[in-house]
């Protein structure tokens, strides 16, 4: 499998996804930063936000078994999926039994790491994304490069080739031409199909609630108008309370888009009802853990706090130059580094978290005050604990311990060191050093040894 | 709970030979396992109400007319417009349904629409929405458009989709964020601000309030009385993406203007506490 390392070097070598990638996220930071200068609590808010999630994921157990019973009450079937396997099992069932043969989903991260729309392509059932973003990485057949702009990584012209092949006929450029196309060809889709997947941006347990936080309208149009509705969830995703919902909707816009609110928040509570002409007959919520558990009773217990507004994201400096594709998974950025290797294989995916300066922008932008950084960190010490830091490095650092560990070693090592190093110095700057520091080298600077110590001089000085 | 797992057999899964409420309960019991080491933060309560006088102009006297128990509704209604706007949407305050009459017949002709769509909302035949069910009837007729009641013309769908304007009425709306409220019910019909590519709202003053918790709390004491409807619709202007390079688009799926006429008008609005 390909590294990290070689996505990132594939990534920063492509001039039009690094234009593509920086506009999108300078765009989002200032958005973002606007709406939250005109707030005067935000940190208020943010510290509410956190206390919410935290009191709620210590106890996931309690409020999705209050969630589950208020849904059924409301006429909605509940499914636990503990892997993606029982999720997609679920769904397909769900889609037999209705014989289902078109498939409209509204954007749900969930259904990117269960793979289903491939599962259910193999059944023979086709599964057509709606949110404009996701539309266009499907046609590209990629997976969406950011939480909340799936297809942030395209520009117009990409854009508008993959629709001219759907067109049959090359179309312009232009956004809203571009659009219109969209909207008409899937308008076409929305009145056919026969189920509406959704993911959920928050479930409230007290009231059975599934929330749906969209600006397109594909949202609505994917629980207004197929006969059945499957809406798939993370596990995270409850909520204790309307009024903890609230507190939530007060920093997720914000910190995702910049708006106070997006166009369209939607709250559902069942299938219709008699007498109602539109909505679902019939309507089920799959939670899913898929490896969520895993961080329970663990220092990454806190990662389970996120709500996917993609803040840390856009002021990553490493995503804002590669986007999220350099990831190789389904979420990128901070939040995808820390989770990534927790929900998947550490021992593979482990590298991500190496992708970071700890620079702290990511802790800083959170909503919900998650400590990326720290558990960059953790992820870094759990990584070496099953044995992924390569051997130079762990030889590198052996050599670093032992030299530190004593005064008088300490000052032969670095009296050895000013002298080895003299022919490679130049302008006081190291022009070589062995590896694994001539990686370093390679996009960096690193000044070279004093020629004297402050110590050897201050002897000197002394008169030895 | 076993009764209703059992009233729509055939429809629950079962995993692997167990029942749904065994499968459920090893779920949560593999969590409460993995969770009993943590530390378990207490919820941080309830919020303190908001300072300022919260809700809208609910209860004394004719509703629009400021009395001693209502306030002046006019920085509310001044909000909500100014919020409306900074998203794209468009308010305006109706004090007569002759004025209601002349403002919506000006906003559909500029808007170019032929047909506009209702849906049955049984709030239509409550006497104080009488004259602005008239005053709209007006309207239409002045613009020589076409008024669309379900029922008329086939089911709502279809109607939806081939009208240029789909009109309710709101159930709330919440002035800090310029939002707009729609909840179903019998004969109210999703597809009626969603599927025309103009949303035409008429907002009566009482189910205006301040906030949106504000607002929760009003849907709160409606499900207690009446139970949840199906779908509560929170519409902040018009639908809208920048999946192309970054560029703001109107009117995706969604309508690509909302129009909100403001009426000295109950509307059935709940008055909420």
């Amino acid at each position: 499998m390909e590294t990290m390392v070689q996505r990132v070097q594939r990534a920063l070598q492509d001039a039009a996804l690094g234009r593509a990638v920086w506009r999108t996220t300078d765009g989002m930071r200032s958005n973002r930063r606007r709406a939250v200068d005109a707030v005067d609590d935000w940190e208020a808010k943010r510290e509410r936000a956190r206390q919410i999630r935290a009191h709620t994921i210590a106890h996931l157990d309690y409020y999705l078994a209050q969630l589950a019973q208020r849904v059924r009450a409301l006429g909605g079937h509940v499914y636990f999926a503990e892997t993606a396997g029982d999720a997609v099992q679920y769904v397909l069932e769900v889609a037999r039994r209705h014989r289902v043969r078109t498939v409209v989903k509204s954007k749900s991260m969930v259904s990117e790491e269960i793979e289903l729309n491939a599962h259910l392509a193999a059944h023979g059932i086709t599964a057509v994304e709606t949110d404009l973003g996701e539309y266009i990485v499907q046609l590209a057949g990629e997976r969406p490069s950011h939480l909340i702009a799936p297809a942030m990584h395209k520009d117009r012209q990409q854009i508008a080739a993959l629709f001219s092949q759907v067109a049959g006929e090359p179309l312009p450029t232009d956004a809203a031409t571009l659009n219109g196309f969209a909207r008409r060809t899937l308008r076409r889709t929305f009145l056919e199909a026969d189920m509406g997947i959704t993911g959920c941006n928050f479930a409230v347990a007290e009231t059975g609630t599934l929330v749906l936080v969209t600006n397109e309208g594909n949202g609505r149009m994917v629980t207004t108008l197929p006969r059945v509705q499957v809406t798939l969830m993370g596990m995270e995703r409850v909520v204790p309370t309307l009024d903890d919902l609230d507190a939530l909707l007060d920093v997720l816009a914000r910190s995702a888009t910049g708006q106070k609110m997006s166009s369209y928040t939607t709250l559902t509570h069942g299938p219709r009802r008699p007498g109602e002409p539109d909505g679902p007959e019939e309507l089920h919520l799959v939670i899913v853990d898929n490896g969520r558990s895993q961080m329970l009773g663990t220092e990454f217990q806190e990662a389970l706090h996120c709500i996917r507004c993609s803040a840390c994201q856009n002021v990553c400096p490493v995503f804002q130059h590669v986007g999220g594709h350099a990831y190789g998974w389904v979420y990128g950025g901070p939040i995808g580094a820390v989770i990534t290797p927790l929900l998947r294989d550490i021992r593979q995916w482990g590298e991500l978290a190496d992708a970071s300066s700890l620079c702290g922008a990511c802790t800083a932008v959170c909503p919900v005050k998650i400590p990326l950084h720290d558990l960059l960190i953790g992820l870094r010490r759990e990584s070496e604990r099953h044995g992924q830091a390569p051997r130079r490095f762990r030889q590198a650092f052996g050599v670093w311990r032992r030299l530190m560990s004593d005064a008088r070693r300490w000052e032969r090592g670095l009296k050895l060191l000013q002298i080895m190093q003299r022919p490679f110095v130049h302008g006081g700057r190291l022009r070589w050093a062995p590896p694994p520091i001539d990686q370093w080298l390679a996009h960096r600077e690193l000044p070279a040894l004093a020629p004297q110590s402050f110590r050897q001089w201050w002897r000197a000085e002394r008169g030895g | 709970m076993a009764g209703a797992e059992a009233a729509v057999a055939g429809t629950t899964m079962a995993h692997s030979g167990m029942t749904t409420d065994a499968h459920e309960e090893r779920f949560l019991a593999r969590l409460r396992a993995k969770l009993v080491t943590s530390p378990r933060p207490p919820h941080p309560g309830p919020r303190p109400p908001a300072g300022r006088a919260e809700g809208g102009p609910a209860g004394g006297g004719v509703a629009g007319v400021p009395t001693a128990e209502a306030p002046d509704p006019q920085p509310l209604v001044e909000r909500f417009a100014r919020e409306l706007a900074v998203v794209g949407g468009r308010a305006e305050y109706c004090a007569t349904p002759e004025d209601l009459a002349s403002r919506l017949a000006a906003a559909c002709r500029e808007a170019g629409v032929n047909t506009v769509v209702l849906e049955a909302d049984p709030r239509w035949a409550l006497p104080g929405m009488l004259p602005w069910r008239q005053a709209v009837e007006e309207a239409v007729e002045r613009i020589d458009c076409e008024l669309i009641v379900p029922g008329d013309r086939g089911p709502h769908r279809e109607a939806a989709a081939q009208a240029g304007a789909g009109l309710t009425i709101a159930d709330f709306a919440v002035a800090d964020t310029g939002t707009v409220g729609l909840w179903t019910g019998p004969g109210r019909a999703r597809v009626t601000s969603l599927l025309p590519p103009v949303h035409l709202v008429l907002l009566p003053l009482a189910a205006l309030v301040a906030t949106r918790a504000e607002a929760l709390r009003r849907l709160a004491v409606k499900a207690e009385q009446e139970g949840w409807p199906s779908q509560v619709m929170f519409i902040t202007g018009p639908s809208r993406t920048g999946d192309i390079e970054g560029e703001l688009t109107v009117g995706v799926h969604g309508p690509g203007q909302v129009l909100v006429f403001i009426v000295p008008a109950a509307g059935g609005a709940h008055a909420g506490r």
